[in-house]
């Protein structure tokens, strides 16, 4: 084998290994989640529990969430403002479902059956390790609030999210 | 990454041990050589030839302790600190051999990964031992290996069968292989019973050596690996933009641009549940009077269209009875992943039918990126006047400068990386 063919095999190796990569752009997946049906209840205690500017309310958080008592989405809205608007609802919604799809997917397809699939479910409940600790233990009204809605059961959720909050005293920048 | 480990411990056992031009320390040929871990420490360049120049009216057993302790250290402030103890019994002749091996990584990050996702700066231990034997009465020898890790998110358990052969009078040999690696991929602080995920790896080795001349020796080892499991980073959530965004995302991107323009949403990374891996690996060792040369090449392939070429030449010159340097230079160049991108597009429909890359990752060891290393290392045989590499002490050390050629956050990273090693040979 002469030179020649030696660097033109070489070539063509090199070409194999280097030249058939690009940019990937297809092979999208389409997941069928909760719809947003019944999510303005959930913001509420998932803002109040959990959307302070130093914990899920900071801009570069997986679980990113806006609302009247945290981050607010609008810049001339302040926090204790206005009240949490639809674009912010919007907003949380996305950031929720879209954390694990694939298992949010499958839980929804079971009908909500073993929620604590859901990472967000088993740092709520504290059975994973969570910098804000429990926030709604297992079986709570926020824990019911969570995995009812998920299960698309929106008037219980409804009623169980506006629970997850103390009535009386009700805190403050809480409708 | 034991999987690579076990097949340097293979080629060694198989080519290395028998071997006047096997003063070459062992190359760890990774597809992906920018992995902070423990690095292999050089061999010794007291193996079985070394040994030669003691008196074998002794015992017929040789014994070989080291210790060795490796730093590391990146300019994406991440920091590894990785002691190793290893213990060897074989008999002079290379029959049999017994080696153990036991390190700790403590592992200490804060990188734009980590500081990209508002988490804080962590560390962590990971503890691994493996075992080995090798058997070899005549010209056909066996080697078994074994390993476990462990870390607070990653357990794995692994096993390994090699079968060399010697032929042509023993110039030359062929060996085969397999392994299989059980992982468990976990959360930290979140016990396996709650949350994880298992990766199985079955390797197949295979190769040839031979012996071209008195001083000259060629090796080719094929490797095939068969991972199968979700080994997505439970920790890594990847960024998702507009059509419009993506594009103005370039490479760099900060994470403030980043968390501006992104939309809402941001997914865990989903790896494909498969992935077939191969690799070629030829090596080259030639023995001067007084110095060896070994060249490495590594041609690495696999299903995710993931393409590398890692190159190593190294020269061993032997400076006198007492001093052994070998300055080496590395190249590793690979192309991304088919299902790599700088800036995944997702979007959302009504009802809640939401569409995403089915694929995704932000693993930069699986976007196209090229790597330069360059070092040297020191081997200084203290031992007595007789026998001067029965106590040695070995530095190794080198810079590593890594090119990320389409990514977000960073587009370079330079780490720097040395061993300090004392070994001894008791007979």
């Amino acid at each position: 084998m002469n030179t020649r063919a030696v660097l033109a095999l070489l070539a063509g190796v090199v070409a194999t290994l280097f030249g058939c990569s690009s940019s990937y752009e297809g092979a999208t997946a389409q997941f069928t989640l909760p719809p947003e049906t019944g999510f303005d209840s959930v913001t509420t205690p998932l803002v109040f529990f959990c959307g302070s500017i130093d914990c899920h309310g900071g801009v570069g958080r997986n679980l990113r969430l806006y609302g009247m008592q945290g981050r607010r989405l609008d810049p001339t809205d302040v926090p204790c403002g206005a009240m949490t608007k639809q674009a912010e609802i919007d907003a949380d919604y996305q950031s929720f479902v879209g954390l694990e799809p694939e298992i949010l997917a499958a839980v929804v397809k079971d009908g909500g059956k073993h929620p604590e699939r859901l990472t967000v479910i088993r740092k709520a409940r504290g059975t994973e390790k969570h910098t804000g600790g429990v926030v709604f233990a297992a079986g709570s009204d926020g824990d019911h609030c969570l995995t009812e809605w998920i299960a698309g059961q929106t008037d219980q959720a409804g009623a169980d999210c506006n629970n997850a909050i103390p009535q009386n005293p009700r805190p403050l920048c809480v409708p | 990454m034991w999987l690579q480990l076990r097949l340097a411990g293979v080629v060694a056992a198989a080519l290395l041990l028998p071997r006047v031009v096997a003063a070459a320390p062992p190359a760890s040929s990774d597809a992906t050589v920018t992995t902070p871990v423990a690095a292999p420490a050089p061999a010794p360049a007291t193996t079985a030839a070394g040994v030669g120049e003691s008196n074998a009216s002794r015992l017929p057993l040789v014994a070989r302790a080291s210790g060795a302790t490796t730093f590391y250290t990146d300019t994406d402030h991440v920091t590894v600190v990785t002691p190793v103890a290893t213990a060897e019994l074989g008999d002079r002749y290379s029959t049999w051999n017994i080696r153990a091996e036991y390190l700790v990584d403590v592992i200490s990050a804060a990188s734009v990964d980590v500081v990209s996702t508002a988490s804080q700066h962590w560390n962590e231990v990971r503890q691994a031992g493996s075992l080995e034997a090798t058997y070899k009465p005549h010209d056909v020898g066996i080697h078994a290996s074994g390993a476990v890790s462990r870390e607070p998110d990653y357990s794995s358990t692994a096993g390994g069968l090699d079968v060399f052969w010697d032929f042509a009078k023993q110039g030359h040999t062929v060996f085969l292989g397999y392994a299989r690696d059980q992982d468990t991929i976990g959360r930290t602080g979140t016990p396996f019973s709650v949350f994880s995920r298992s990766l199985a790896q079955d390797s197949i080795t295979a190769g040839v050596s031979l012996t071209l001349g008195p001083a000259a020796v060629l090796s080719m080892t094929g490797e095939a690996i068969l991972e199968r499991g979700d080994q997505s980073k439970p920790y890594r959530y990847i960024p998702m933009f507009s059509a419009e965004n993506a594009a103005k995302i370039v490479k760099g991107d900060s994470i403030d641009d980043v968390n501006e323009r992104r939309l809402q949403v941001r997914p865990l990374e989903q790896l494909p549940l498969t992935r077939e891996r191969y690799s070629l690996t030829a090596r080259f060792g030639y023995r001067f009077a007084h110095a060896t040369l070994r060249i490495d090449e590594r041609l690495y392939t696999d299903t995710w269209l993931l393409h590398a070429s890692t190159t190593e030449i190294r020269y061993i010159a032997d400076l006198s009875r007492r001093w052994t340097v070998w300055p080496w230079f590395r190249f590793n160049a690979q192309t991304p992943v088919f299902f790599w991108n700088r800036a995944y597009v997702a979007r959302f429909g009504a009802d809640g039918k939401f569409d995403l890359p089915a694929y995704r990752t932000g693993d930069r060891e699986l976007g196209p990126l090229s790597t330069f290393g360059l070092g040297a290392g020191a081997n200084f045989a203290v031992g007595p006047t007789n026998k001067p590499s029965s106590v040695a002490l070995q530095l190794h050390g080198g810079v590593i400068h890594t090119e990320f050629l389409d990514d977000l956050y960073v587009t370079s990273r330079n780490a720097e990386l040395a061993t300090l090693t004392v070994l001894g040979v008791f007979e």
